[in-house]
């Protein structure tokens, strides 16, 4: 099983704190993103992306041409007016770029249909609090199901692509959330479970050395295995029809008798039908002598 | 394939309200010895030998097979692979377990010994299932979580039977998405509580309470079926039920004397694990007998003649025999000393079966829509016919003629028209404007308006095929039609148009005439009137070869028949009416030309099939009349199928159209061309002449 | 070709609008989402299209027309716009600001322009359309809708040659819609009109302007000398067809005079041929009543032909409304609707 990858700030000597690693760094500002992707190169680790956390709206960020084939994950607030952003996002689409946006309101739902409808992935963030199910629903659809050809938009479309009856599926690790495959470091080396963890001071370990201790392993065990809490408390998220694409990651963020409920349920409808339609026709056999 | 139930222990560290094992008679705890477990190994080696061509399922059961430890395992690969060295590949094992013990230690050996998936019991209601005398239910789901973690990560599948109780009968649904989110690959079963005696009576279900519980489910799964293929009984009743499958479980078979024995913790032999716990169908020990041995026994037969006991009594004509056999045989004697009776649990399949599965399975197709035709309009202010001529010449308003039909009903209006006009004279009457009306009728003596009617008009209708003379005394569409016009019938059939004839010089000029030119009219707007096209150009190439030109001059889009001269879409109706007297005969379906041809007096050959000669074909003419061997004998098109006018006949080769040969057309023509009498033609048409 | 509704608000009342059914009956705030366009450009792209027209009510209206167009011709769609011209100040430099100097290709502006005698404006409405031909002038063809038979251009041809603005001229004539009282040219007066239009013919050449017929033109009203004339010049077409108008509220209707006849839902089709299908059926359920605007279309080899779609429907229809119900059930329904007192 292969090492997780490391999340962690745009530091040079936390990056040489470590060797033989694929890293994603975090930057705050795209003008350092090409910066931070030769310095992880640099140190000896591998890079799988340059995670960009900015301010600002995506009419200004900034992408140098030194960045395009370079994996990148733009995180912003909003995308701003299209006219202004317009020029932009016709040349993100040559970029190896995933823009994440927040579906904090309908600006944003619609920014993120926009970009999938222009060539631009893009993956939505929800499950923040007062989310607005039916309407991310309908992003949903329109990513999986949409009329025409468009770019991908997470975590629907991975949803819809791997999504197998007989097994559970976790997206977490398209938010870096996921401690099987990723472990978060702050500034001083620590080490979190996730980003959420990491931001609450809830670390597993001093530092990265100290992830194959027992008390660490014990807390990855038990995070990974954390679902199991909603059959032993019978929880509502135990009869969920949508629990195989959700795995109660939104059990203790939101009261019961939330819309993720019937969302996750259309979820796995769009992606049996998504299934249905993207099956191969079946072979025609023809009689050999 | 042969099944052992070997329980190799009876100790188990959970302590579930309903097992047998807690009953203050049953045994104490016991487990095979290792010395049994070799004498085991070598009974299956030498069944297998005995028959070359079967298989063994080995089912680990118990109490609960895990408290043995991993090193028994380890132990009883040894003596397989001594034992069975030759005989190994038939032989498959699988194991109930709670799991609970469950460590990766034993994935080693069991694995090897070919266990690659376990089947399991998981309750959701509290102090039902549990470990320890104080039956912690909390700590039992834990460790079973736990465990299934494990079999997962390391790719080891597993299912669970759910017992269900009186507790669960009103959660069904919550259990079944439960279930169903716990074991995403569907692999999971409902089985009902069996309990013998008064005891627990709180927990006990009926058979029709196990029913409704599957009932209840049972929408739940049939929608996602394809994707809870593995959930039963579900799977195995409904699938069986419709025919798609075949695999049924012990209880369902009729078939478990021939297949299942059961192997105790001291080699004891008996039925199953259930006779066991209740001392009946004992077979001997495995130290004395080998399974073919005990597979002779008779006191199975008392178990297959239940296969014919039961379908001649109790059983007797119940359709649902092939799914249930009766229920199993144990069942049976518990609730009638006899194993020669069914089970009452046959009334839940019963039940689930026809209550609630066959209404979903087998609901009514929906009835196809009608095809679209034109509905008239909501009849309003319409003219009764026969006050029609007195109460007009009174009312100073004129009736507005609503017109329906084709271009051969307009002629026929005209002509009903004109003899309204000259029997009444002065008569007038306004006409809707409405498509290929105005050829016929604008002119007309009888027709002072074309246009829109004002709210109030008039109406008089001219769908004289809703009329019930028409529809059931198969009166003459010319007749109906003049007598709603106040006509008094019968009346000739003559037709009229209301302008001069009227030829078009370069078309006319254009067609190299002959000696004889016969007009060849073969389309309708039904493609139910038309003959195939190779019977025409049959018959086209036969007229040529006489020096006869065949001539077409219908519609530009109809199909052009090879070999005759074209002039489709060249005339309009007024010029072919004009054209019509240069030629010889007419041959045509049932359209505007065979009208046409009476008007203008030329001879016609008329083909039918789902129309009828006698009440549109005009008497001087040839008519080739096929009956139609279909549903619609009489003939598909009219006012009883309206439907259908514009519709494909469904019958392909067999359409009645289909069946009228060139040869007999041919003859017909020439004898006309030769002006001799029309001999009485045989064979598949009949000729009508009046 | 499809044509989106941006709003059915308008900044303007021309006396002959043929949009008034569809801006009364719409609620007050109809404007186009931007998920509503999204669905609609996937639509029409999934469907085969290349070219989109933004209409209204008065697009320029939408807060949003200037993200929108460039969202469109980003999908790599052609874009034309149709106008009334009267921009406001604010909406005008973003035009500029993005569009102008050539930043865009693939977007036409169709101007909408009224004779300033005959059809007089506001001198605020006529500054603020001189302020958008003079921005936007490259991009823009004039447009004019007949609606009276003593109609003039010459106003048109300055105002070409004043604002550099292409010289196509998209020549409409409007249409009864069935159930309102507008202003329209009857099939009577239609052979005076195209008289008239052929007596500007040497302005047309002198100019180079080219006549573009809108619908409803019947062929049979043209002199062969008239006919000769166009056809030298552009490539008129007489038809009667479904112009296929989406509404903000995702309705789909045949044309603006039909707004209200055999409206649907755009989910209700999977494809613009489908659309086409049913307006097609539509048309058929009309013809198979009446031929076409005048007795002579019972018949007539160009209809038979395709070459002439009879006139305009809209202008049978409105006959209907005012005769004794006796079409068929189906067109009578639709008409009821439109038979309620106004």
């Amino acid at each position: 099983m292969s090492l997780p990858r490391i999340v962690c700030p745009y530091s040079p000597p936390l990056l040489q704190s470590f060797r033989g690693r694929s890293v994603a760094v975090r930057v705050d500002d795209a003008a350092r993103a090409a910066h931070a992707a030769y310095d992880v190169a640099q140190s000896g680790n591998e890079l799988f992306c340059v995670i960009v956390e900015s301010r600002l709206p995506l009419q200004d960020i900034s992408l140098s041409e030194e960045l395009r084939g370079i994996p990148l994950a733009v995180m912003a607030p909003s995308m701003g007016r299209f006219r202004d952003a317009s020029e932009k996002i016709k040349a993100w689409r040559n970029f190896n770029l995933r823009v994440y946006l927040p579906c904090d309101g309908a600006a944003n739902i619609t920014a993120l249909k926009i970009l999938s409808s222009l060539g631009v992935q893009s993956c939505a963030l929800f499950g923040i609090g007062h989310d607005d199910w039916e309407a991310i629903s309908d992003l949903m659809t329109y990513a999986v199901l949409g009329l025409f050809p468009h770019a991908s938009m997470e975590p629907f479309s991975f949803i819809a692509k791997n999504y197998d009856a007989g097994d559970y599926l976790d997206w977490g690790a398209l938010y870096f959330d996921d401690p099987k495959k990723f472990l978060h470091l702050d500034g001083e080396g620590r080490v979190a479970l996730s980003r959420a963890e990491r931001e609450a001071g809830q670390f597993v370990a001093g530092c990265l050395a100290e992830c194959d201790a027992a008390p660490a392993l014990a807390a990855v065990r038990e995070r990974t295995r954390a679902w199991t809490a909603n059959f032993l408390n019978n929880t509502v998220c135990s009869r969920c029809p949508g629990w195989k694409v959700c795995l109660g990651k939104f059990s203790a963020l939101l009261p019961e008798g939330s819309g993720c409920s019937d969302f996750f349920a259309s979820m796995v409808e769009a992606a049996r039908q998504y299934k249905r339609l993207t099956a191969p026709p079946s072979e025609m056999q023809v009689w050999r002598p | 394939m042969a099944t052992v139930i070997f329980k190799t222990t009876t100790a188990c560290n959970a302590s579930c309200i309903y097992c047998d094992g807690r009953r203050p008679d049953a045994a104490p705890h016991a487990r095979m010895t290792l010395e049994l477990l070799e004498v085991f190994f070598s009974r299956i080696d030498e069944f297998l030998k005995e028959r070359p061509d079967e298989t063994m399922e080995i089912i680990w059961h118990g109490g609960e097979p895990l408290t043995l430890g991993p090193e028994y395992f380890e132990h009883a690969l040894r003596l397989q692979q001594k034992h069975c060295a030759s005989t190994a590949d038939r032989i498959n094992h699988s194991m109930q377990s709670n799991l609970t013990l469950f460590r990766r230690e034993f994935l080693a050996p069991l694995k090897a010994l070919g266990i690659d998936s376990f089947g399991s019991s998981y309750e959701i209601i509290d102090d039902l299932r549990g470990l320890g005398p104080g039956r912690d239910s909390t700590a039992y789901n834990r460790r079973f979580l736990d465990a299934i973690c494990d079999l997962k990560e390391e790719g080891v599948n597993w299912g669970v039977i759910y017992v269900v109780t009186k507790p669960a009968l009103s959660r069904a649904v919550e259990i079944f998405h439960h279930l169903a989110n716990l074991c995403p690959w569907g692999t999971f079963s409902f089985n009902s509580l069996l309990l013998y005696g008064n005891d627990l009576s709180h927990l006990k279900i009926s058979p029709a309470e196990y029913a409704d519980f599957l009932g209840a489910i049972f929408p739940e799964w049939w929608s996602r079926r394809d994707e809870f293929s593995q959930v039963q009984p579900f799977a195995s009743l409904v699938g069986t039920y419709l025919g798609e499958t075949n695999v049924l479980s012990c209880c369902d078979s009729g078939q478990c004397a021939r297949s299942h024995f059961g192997v105790l913790p001291d080699g004891s032999i008996s039925q199953c694990g259930r006779s066991s716990d209740w001392n009946l169908l004992n077979y001997g020990s495995i130290l004395d007998r080998s399974f073919s041995q005990v597979f002779a026994d008779p006191q199975r037969d008392v178990l297959l003649e239940r296969n014919t006991v039961l379908p001649e009594g109790e059983c007797k004509d119940c359709h649902l025999w092939k799914i249930c056999h009766g229920g199993c045989p144990l069942d049976a004697w518990s609730g009638s000393g006899s194993f020669l009776h069914k089970s009452e649990w046959c009334e839940a399949k019963k039940r689930f079966l026809e209550k609630y599965v066959e209404p979903v399975v087998h609901c009514a197709a929906p009835v196809a829509d009608a095809p679209a035709s034109v509905a008239p309009v909501a009849e309003t202010n319409t003219v009764a016919a026969a006050t029609l001529i007195s109460t007009v010449a009174d009312d100073s308003e004129l009736t507005w003629i609503h017109p329906y039909g084709g271009l051969g009903d307009s002629l026929m209006i005209s002509g009903v028209l004109k003899q309204v006009s000259e029997r009444h004279p002065g008569k007038k009457f306004n006409l809707v404007d409405r498509s290929k009306y105005r050829v016929f009728l604008e002119g007309h003596p009888a027709i002072q308006n074309i246009g829109h009617p004002p709210p109030g008009a008039r109406l008089l209708r001219t769908d004289y095929w809703n009329d019930d003379s028409f529809q059931v005394k198969h009166e003459r569409a010319y007749q109906v039609l003049a007598r709603r016009f106040g006509l008094e019938t019968p009346v000739e059939e003559s037709l009229y148009v209301p302008w001069e004839l009227q030829e078009d010089p370069v078309l006319a000029n254009a067609v190299p005439w002959k000696r004889f030119n016969v007009l060849v009219a073969h389309s309708s707007e039904s493609p139910r009137k038309q003959m195939p096209m190779k019977t025409w150009e049959a018959l086209v190439a036969m007229l040529r070869q006489e020096e006869v030109l065949p001539v077409q001059a219908t519609r530009l889009h109809d199909r052009y028949i090879k070999g005759a001269y074209s002039l489709l879409g060249l005339t309009t109706p007024r010029q072919l009416i004009s054209m019509m007297k240069r030629f010889d005969a007419v041959i045509t379906s049932d359209n505007l030309v065979m009208h046409v041809a009476h008007l203008c007096g030329v001879p016609a050959v008329v083909v039918w099939g789902p129309t009828s000669h006698l009440t549109y074909g005009y008497p001087e003419q040839i008519h080739l009349q096929v009956e139609p061997k279909c549903e619609y004998p009489g003939g598909c098109l009219g006012p009883s199928h309206p439907g259908l006018y514009l519709l494909d006949c469904p019958h392909g080769a067999e359409h009645c159209m289909n069946t009228i040969e060139a040869d007999a057309i041919y003859a017909a023509v020439m004898n006309i061309l030769n002006k001799t009498p029309a001999a009485a033609l045989t064979g598949l048409l009949r000729v009508a002449e009046e | 070709m499809a044509n989106i509704l941006l709003t059915s608000i308008c900044n303007r009342s021309c006396p002959y609008c043929f949009a008034q059914r569809e801006m009364a009956d719409a609620s007050s705030d109809n404007m186009m989402s931007w998920d509503n366009l999204i669905y609609i450009a996937d639509f029409l792209q999934s469907s085969g299209e290349r070219h989109v027209s933004l209409l209204g009510g008065e697009p320029t209206i939408h807060p949003q027309i200037v993200d929108f167009i460039l969202y469109l011709i980003e999908r790599n769609l052609d874009v034309t716009v149709f106008t009334n011209g009267v921009v406001s100040p604010a909406r005008l430099r973003e035009f500029e600001q993005y569009f102008g100097n050539g930043k865009v290709e693939k977007l036409t502006f169709v101007c909408n322009l009224n004779d300033p005698v005959l059809t007089p404006a506001p001198a605020e409405e006529t500054d603020r359309l001189d302020a958008f031909l003079s921005a936007m002038g490259p991009f823009v063809s004039p447009g004019f809708n007949i609606y009276r038979t003593d109609f003039t251009l010459d106003f048109l041809f300055d105002t070409i040659n004043r604002f550099g603005l292409r010289r196509y001229l998209r020549l409409g004539m409007t249409h009864p819609i069935p159930g309102k009282k507008n202003l329209f040219i009857h099939p009577d007066e239609m052979q005076q009109l195209f008289a008239r239009l052929y007596s500007y013919r040497e302005k047309f050449d002198a100019f180079r302007v080219k006549p573009g017929l809108d619908c409803g033109f019947p062929i049979c009203r043209f002199s062969d000398e008239q006919l000769g004339w166009l056809r030298r010049i552009s490539d008129p077409q007489f038809s009667c067809g479904a112009a296929i108008d989406i509404t903000p509220d995702m309705s789909v209707y045949h044309c603006f005079p039909l707004s209200n006849y055999k409206r649907k839902s755009l989910f209700e089709f999977d494809s613009l041929a489908q659309i086409h299908d049913h307006f097609a059926r539509l048309r058929g359920q009309i013809k198979a009543e009446i031929a076409g605007i005048y007795p002579e279309c019972d018949g007539c080899k160009y209809q038979e032909e395709n070459i002439c779609g009879g006139g305009g429907m809209c202008q049978v229809l409105v006959r209907f409304l005012n005769e004794e119900p006796v079409r068929m059930m189906e067109i009578e329904n639709e008409l009821a609707k439109n038979r309620l007192p106004l």
